[in-house]
């Protein structure tokens, strides 16, 4: 059956006022309404309608729907049923919703609505909807009460001196950790929804007269252009968001530390918090932040300078010893010194597999190990760490299956890879690549890899800024606070590619006398 | 995957290509060798090489290291390495060998030539490689002791060598790369430790025992370990030891001085035909034994110890000059590379007939001695 122009066009028509019916509230009448809603929120016993009238004036009525064990019902029944019922204030029907708002109701925030779609989304995070019979319009009343975890110092992120309180699950919380640490009128919040069916709701923050414009764009071009049903934690968004879509590494910051978010912030960057997650993310990244603690900033700088470059030596010896042990014993034996190779040699006797299959094997039940100590309960620890040392190591090496000083090349890594947390994922994958490259090629073939690797590195981008940020041009201030901290009387300018229009931090240093 | 990535794979695995062999050996697929000793067989001609190989059995883990003595026979010196697999589970590995002893015989009546040339060819040959003059009736005996106070000879010797020249200038140390350099280059010639057995305690174990020197190629004589020291001194390879001398003629040594560094310098001129040397040494050293000024030396005395120890170090090296001179007659000092080295031109015209020039030379020596320190005590 074909249709012509003119029928298409009229059909369209009418698709879009059927949606217009579906989408809005049109009913003056507060039954019909409340059927309306009774029918959407049909077999969900969570959900409540409540109608009354004014004491005085019982034309007046009203009808509350909202979910149960999201809203406070004490300030619902004294600050809103309450003045509702027994408010002898005469109003008059055409400005009721004005006049309720400015005389009646004593609850601060309130939206109005006429949107099916608007109501629910509210009601469903704790709002109440209030339907007047005769008005066609919703009020939305904030009356959230939900249980939340209290700020607590985050696990992940545990710090010996500075501030110790971390972000929980509920948005607004984390917002008024922030806010309250930048009280100034350039902090901008911008709200989004993602999410077909979870709605959650993100929240964009950065500081107007630092960020630059050109990020803040293409990370609204990219958020926007996200059509999923659920964003649960912000890991959904790191994946979505990021600029190559396949290389282990990151393209976007995490902390769970208000006064990390600050310090970013602070540097240009772009906060994005997603409700219902306690990590918010940080674009763009530079890759010296994998290396970042917020702690190298409360330290003395002599300190901070150490420890930083304790993690950058550990990256690199948690990806390169066992390619550097494998190359060294199998290909390589003139590097090591005559002594040390007698006693690797005499290890080596004993052990039945050649070193090549030994490591591998190992690297993976030090993989088992980790994982199953993140994954079990707290409780049983202590078996798993016998069963890791005593049976897998000691009694390994005493019957003879591996030999000792593969132990310790996996315990080294193993250790290692610890500093780093936030290079996880690129290590396991580029440490068995470097391993196999090795263990083919000798020393040649790990240098290769790890020219290869820094190549990578190299290209990673993130919104555009490029992560190791050399681009050619090798300007001390690029590198500074890659490879150490300055002290802070030094760090007078923002990074310059993040910032670029404001890069000036610190206009004086104190004074010495 | 953007054209930049593609050139730089592409240049990478170019590398891959034109890199040498690689193969993978395990450690324990290897027999380790740290020592050979080289010797020949009197009727045959045949070499007898012995190589010290580590023991890795897995049975003496905790114990000290052992090592076994591997015999063999062959007609060339890769020949013989190789017959000795026929008694080993896996192949030597070379690289961590650090001593090859050859037989004195061998030294002076073949040279060393040969020998030199399989080390250098062969790839896995350390160029930090030493070699070694035996005195004994054969090199084996030497790396078949039981060395004092290391499992592993060839480790042993190294070290002895090594530490020698800051310590006791008694021999002298001479790695294969620069062995290869003094038989080729311009005006050098060659020199190696000597190594001996002795008594120790009831033991026999082994020594070292001053320097053979070479002709070419082919070991000429030997400076004993007291001679040793001036040769040192005149190839500017001082750096401690000992000087003692007897400071008030009684023929008991009395006074010790400990050499802290020395700098020789060696200049020439010529005239006539004639080459005429002279040698510098300036030397600071520090007292160490005087028993008979043990409360307060005064600077006089000092003045007067420093002269007696320059005129020891005038009178001995030129003791060991008219030795080479007389016994010799070959240039060991490796002086005509000074003539060579400021003054290419000249050295061709005398570089036939050197040796005959070297005789006619007239050599001065001139010592200053430093003392830069007394110790103290009331």
């Amino acid at each position: 059956m074909s249709k012509n122009k003119k029928d298409l066009v009229i059909d369209n028509k009418v698709a879009v006022l059927n949606q217009k019916l579906k989408d809005n509230l049109i009913f003056e009448s507060l039954k019909e309404n409340l059927l309306k809603m009774r029918d959407l929120f049909k077999d969900d016993d969570t959900f409540v309608t409540r109608e009354f009238e004014n004491n005085y004036d019982p034309s007046l009525k009203y009808g509350l729907i909202y979910c149960n064990g999201l809203i406070d019902a004490y300030i619902v029944n004294e600050n809103l049923i309450k003045p509702l019922m027994t408010s002898s204030k005469v109003l008059s029907k055409d400005k009721i919703i004005t006049e309720l708002l400015s005389h009646v109701i004593t609850i601060s925030e309130i939206k109005k609505t006429n949107k099916i779609k608007d109501i629910i989304e509210n009601i469903t995070y704790g709002d109440i909807a209030l339907f007047i019979d005769g008005v066609d319009e919703v009020l939305l009343i904030n009356t959230k009460k939900f249980f939340v975890r209290p700020v607590t110092e985050p696990v992940n992120e545990q710090i010996l001196v500075g501030p110790r309180e971390g972000f929980n699950e509920y948005l607004y919380v984390n917002l008024s950790l922030v806010r309250r640490k930048l009280r100034t009128n350039d902090l901008k919040f911008k709200y989004l929804t993602l999410g077909d069916k979870t709605n959650t709701q993100v929240c964009l923050g950065y500081i107007d007269s630092i960020v630059d414009k050109k990020i803040l764009k293409l990370l609204y071009k990219r958020l926007k252009n996200i059509k999923i049903d659920g964003v649960l934690d912000v890991n959904y968004l790191t994946e979505l968001i990021r600029d190559n879509s396949y290389t282990p590494f990151r393209s976007t910051g995490y902390t769970e530390k208000p006064d990390t978010i600050v310090g970013k912030l602070l540097e240009g960057r772009i906060a994005i918090f997603v409700d219902g997650s306690p990590v918010v993310l940080t674009v763009p990244f530079l890759f010296v932040e994998n290396f970042q603690s917020s702690e190298d900033y409360y330290l003395n700088f002599f300190y901070s300078f150490f420890t930083r470059l304790i993690r950058i030596l550990g990256f690199f010896f948690t990806i390169a010893v066992p390619a550097i042990y494998i190359a060294i014993v199998a290909f390589h034996h003139e590097m090591i010194p005559t002594p040390l190779l007698i006693n690797v040699a005499i290890e080596r006797e004993s052990a039945p597999l050649p070193a090549s299959v030994e490591l591998p094997i190992l690297l993976f039940v030090f993989d088992i190990l980790r994982e199953t100590g993140i994954r079990m309960p707290s409780n049983i620890g202590q078996a798993l760490s016998i069963v890791g040392a005593l049976v897998i190591g000691q009694a390994a090496v005493e019957a003879k299956l591996v030999a000792a000083p593969i132990i310790i090349v996996v315990a080294f890594t193993g250790i290692t890879a610890l500093l780093v947390p936030k290079l996880n994922a690129p290590i396991v994958f580029v440490r068995i690549i470097l391993f196999f490259l090795s263990a083919s090629f000798g020393l040649v073939g790990l240098v290769c890899g790890l020219a290869l690797l820094f190549i990578h590195i190299l290209n990673l981008k993130s919104f555009g800024v490029s992560q190791l940020n050399l681009d050619g041009q090798f300007k001390f201030q690029n590198i500074k606070d890659q490879l150490f901290r300055a002290p802070w009387g030094k760090m007078k300018r923002r990074p310059p590619m993040l910032a670029p229009g404001n890069v000036k931090r610190m206009s004086k240093a104190g004074v010495k006398n | 995957m953007g054209k930049f990535k593609i050139k730089y794979l592409v240049l990478i695995f170019t590398v891959f290509l034109m890199t040498g062999c690689w193969d993978y050996v395990g450690v324990d697929n290897i027999s380790i060798v740290t020592g050979m000793a080289i010797d020949k067989d009197d009727k045959t001609n045949n070499y007898k090489a012995a190589f010290e190989v580590v023991n890795i059995d897995v049975s003496n883990k905790i114990e000290v290291v052992k090592t076994e003595i591997v015999e063999t026979m062959g007609k060339t010196l890769f020949d013989t390495s190789r017959n000795a697999k026929k008694r080993l589970m896996n192949k030597l590995y070379f690289g961590d060998m650090e001593v090859v002893i050859i037989d004195k015989k061998i030294a002076e009546k073949d040279g060393i030539n040969t020998i030199l040339n399989w080390f250098l060819r062969d790839t896995e040959i350390r160029g930090t490689l030493n070699f070694v003059i035996s005195e004994e009736k054969t090199a084996m005996e030497i790396l078949n002791n039981n060395a004092l106070n290391h499992p592993i000879v060839g480790l042993l010797i190294k070290e002895i060598l090594k530490n020698d020249n800051g310590v006791t200038s008694s021999t002298i140390y001479q790695p294969l790369y620069r062995a290869y350099n003094n038989l080729h280059d311009n005006g050098c010639s060659l020199a190696f430790p000597i190594f001996r057995i002795v008594e120790n305690d009831g033991k026999e174990t082994l020594e070292s025992n001053g320097i053979a020197v070479f002709k070419k190629d082919k070991m000429i004589g030997q400076f004993q370990s007291n001679e040793s020291k001036y040769y040192l001194f005149i190839s500017n390879n001082v750096n401690g030891g000992l000087l003692t001398f007897d400071s008030n003629k009684d023929n008991i040594d009395d006074i010790t001085l400990e050499i802290s560094g020395n700098n020789t310098s060696k200049k020439y001129s010529y005239e006539d035909g004639k080459f005429k040397f002279l040698i510098t040494t300036n030397t600071v050293v520090h007292l160490s034994e005087a028993d008979e000024y043990h409360a307060n030396i005064s600077v006089k005395k000092i003045k007067e110890l420093e002269k007696q120890a320059e005129q020891l170090i005038e009178k001995n090296i030129q003791k060991i000059i008219k030795k080479a001179k007389s016994e010799y007659k070959v240039d060991v000092f490796s002086l005509g590379s000074v003539v060579y080295k400021n003054n290419p031109k000249l050295w061709k015209k005398v570089k036939n007939d050197w040796e005959k020039k070297f005789l006619e030379t007239e050599i001065e020596v001139k010592s200053d001695v430093d003392i830069i320190n007394t110790g103290f005590f009331k």
